[in-house]
């Protein structure tokens, strides 16, 4: 049977002539095959300990409670585990709580990469959807003409200076002499819709509507970080916890009284926002200085 | 096959411990089997019960003698460098998890802002509520395909195209849905290009430095070694994915004179606009492109519609990470 792909085909279970196929092969087996161990140990309570020596012989090796206390009480034939003391039985506890809680967070990252392709296959639905309707600047670079290629550069430099200018209204606080360039934002507004009619002071009465609206948008995102507990003690799951429980925020009601009040807010929390981030990164690194053998609390 | 996923944690109910672990067991043994038999390797692999004295070897007990014997006999530096416990391993899959799942939300966010660059293009900003993140990630995006058209406009100069060429695309590219007009007036002046170049010199930057951190991080480092090493790469990429958003941004707000300069650009293009609109014979035709640009709009709206709720849904994400 020939089949394109290696994917859900039985192999011979013979060695394998190809050299680098065979070092791939080993690395993922030997990580299965570890994982594959690790499971055992945490549902049943076993322990377990397992050398294996590479193709270039390097050696590997996995064990529960430790590669050398296993093979210890292997060689001695003793057939009593060491755990009589009441020193043992409380480090034994111990260790089963750190590596529940890091069964725990292994299976939330990886529910949540699970999350993360389908909604990138979404994504891709929607790609395809609107390359369907044929315009032509949605080709690849490569397949566009001269004279295609400048005209796009164009729209696209202008809508970088769109952007520029949107994104310069949330640091109105930083730049206040730039306000008065909101009536040119208009034009660049008029430019960008491809239509040659001066925009009304309706038009400019929408936007900045919409302007608060996005306001009100953000103030939602920032008071659930205060408001919900803390997600257990560790410090990834603060982290990836807010996020489900995130979509069920709502947004206040439009208050043209509260307009200006809004402003001021919107500025702290972009302060908070940032230093929020900063603190994100401070605990990632923190977590990952711990050396991988420490007995050390993982908190 | 297992008809669901199993909660990874101690199994309480005695019976069914017991039988789980027989089975896994014996599958544990098959697979260390078929490892050393696939690779030609000498591998073994020793298993206590909680409830028999006797552990359960593979490949047999002077089997596992013997490589123990060899295990034994290598320094100690040798023995515990690929070394580790439960702990231990589970911290490097996570470790290698949440990198596969940074990589994955990155991947997801720059489709969807090529998704929504391609919806400003053709007028559709409002329907996106851009917040501050949104925008500066949207730049981003717009400059990155910027430096890609520019490098291709440069290979096509240089080849160079015949004059008969240029005209014929000149027209089919009116009969596109962007009109002459706007292509007209859409003609960066030299000192805007300069800009651009600039800021393309800043992402080819970042773009060579990042390979080689993705390139130091897939490589098969030592297991024992790759768990310190990892988190600094990790940290790396964060901070430099950090830097390169922020600093598009940041770049624009250094230079508010660029940015005012920027805006009486587009004023005076608008301007310009008029006086061509004054000169041009054909009004109705005029009005017949403008229709079909409004067609066009309405239908990649109508097809897009899905968008928001997609787009609020990642940047609740992206906000936290």
């Amino acid at each position: 049977m020939v089949k394109k792909s290696k994917g859900r085909q039985k192999i011979e279970m013979v060695k394998m002539k190809n050299e680098s196929n065979l070092q791939v092969t080993f690395s993922k087996r030997r990580s299965g095959l570890f994982k594959k161990a690790s499971e055992l140990c945490t549902l049943c309570g076993a322990e377990v300990a397992i050398v294996v020596f590479s193709p270039g012989r390097k050696v590997f090796s996995f064990g529960h409670p430790n590669v050398d206390s296993v093979i210890d009480r292997f060689i001695n034939n003793n057939p009593l585990p060491p755990h009589q003391h009441n020193n043992m039985q409380l480090r034994e506890t111990r260790r089963n709580s750190i590596v529940q809680d890091l069964n725990n967070h292994l299976t939330q990252v990886l529910s949540q990469l699970e999350t993360e392709k389908k909604k990138y296959d979404e994504l891709k639905k929607i790609r395809e959807k609107t390359k369907a309707l044929g315009n032509w600047w949605e080709d690849p670079v490569e397949e566009l003409a001269l004279s295609q290629l400048e005209g796009f550069k164009g729209n696209l430099e202008n809508l970088k200076k769109v952007v520029t200018v949107e994104a310069s209204r949330f640091f109105q606080a930083n730049v206040p002499n730039f306000y008065v360039g909101s009536s040119s934002n208009n034009a660049a507004f008029g430019i960008d819709d491809g239509s040659h009619i001066n925009p009304d002071m309706d038009l400019f009465s929408q936007r900045r509507m919409m302007d608060i609206n996005a306001f009100n948008y953000n103030q939602n995102q920032i008071h659930p970080n205060h408001a919900l507990p803390p997600f257990g003690n560790n410090a990834y799951g603060i982290n990836e916890g807010f996020v489900p429980e995130y979509n069920v925020n709502f947004r206040p009601e439009y208050n043209p009284n509260q307009n200006q009040i809004q402003n001021q807010n919107q500025v702290q929390i972009q302060i908070q926002n940032q230093s929020f981030k900063r603190e994100n990164i401070s605990e990632y690194e923190h977590h990952h200085g711990y050396p991988p053998q420490s007995r050390s609390d993982y908190y | 096959m297992t008809r669901k996923k199993v909660k990874l944690a101690y199994i309480s109910n005695d019976s069914s411990r017991k039988a789980t672990f027989k089975k896994r067991k014996k599958g544990l043994m098959k697979k260390v089997h078929e490892l050393s038999t696939l690779c030609g390797i000498t591998a073994c692999a020793i298993i206590y019960s909680p409830y028999d004295t006797n552990p359960e070897v593979w490949p047999s007990n002077s089997g596992v003698q013997r490589v123990v014997s060899e295990f034994r006999t290598l320094p100690e530096m040798d023995q515990h460098k690929k070394m580790v416990d439960q702990e231990g391993f589970l911290k490097q899959r996570i470790a290698k998890a949440t990198e596969t799942l940074r990589r994955q939300r990155k991947d997801s966010r720059e489709l969807e802002m090529t998704e929504v660059m391609f919806q400003c293009l053709i007028g559709n900003m409002e329907m996106f509520h851009l917040n501050i993140v949104d925008l500066n990630d949207l730049g981003y995006m717009i400059e990155q395909y910027l430096k890609d058209v520019n490098r291709r406009i440069e290979i096509l100069r240089n080849s160079g195209t015949e004059i008969g060429e240029s005209s014929s695309v000149a027209v089919a590219a009116s009969e596109g849905n962007i009109p002459m007009p706007n292509l007209v007036a859409t003609t960066a002046p030299t000192t805007t290009i300069y800009e651009v170049g600039s800021s393309s010199s800043f992402a080819a930057v970042a773009n060579f430095v990042n390979p080689i951190d993705l390139q130091q991080f897939r490589h098969p480092a030592a297991q024992h070694v790759g768990l310190n090493e990892q988190p600094q790469n990790l940290n790396l990429n964060l901070n430099q994915n950090y830097n390169q958003n922020q600093e598009w941004f940041m770049e624009m707000m250094n230079h508010p004179e660029q940015m005012r300069y920027q805006t009486e650009q587009m004023g005076y293009q608008f301007m310009d606009d008029n006086h061509h609109n004054h000169i041009h014979h054909q009004p109705q035709e005029h009005q017949h492109q403008i229709h079909d640009e409004s067609s066009n709009a309405l239908d990649a709206a109508n097809s897009s519609s899905i968008i928001p709720v997609t787009s609020s849904s990642i940047t609740n994400k992206t906000w936290f990470h």
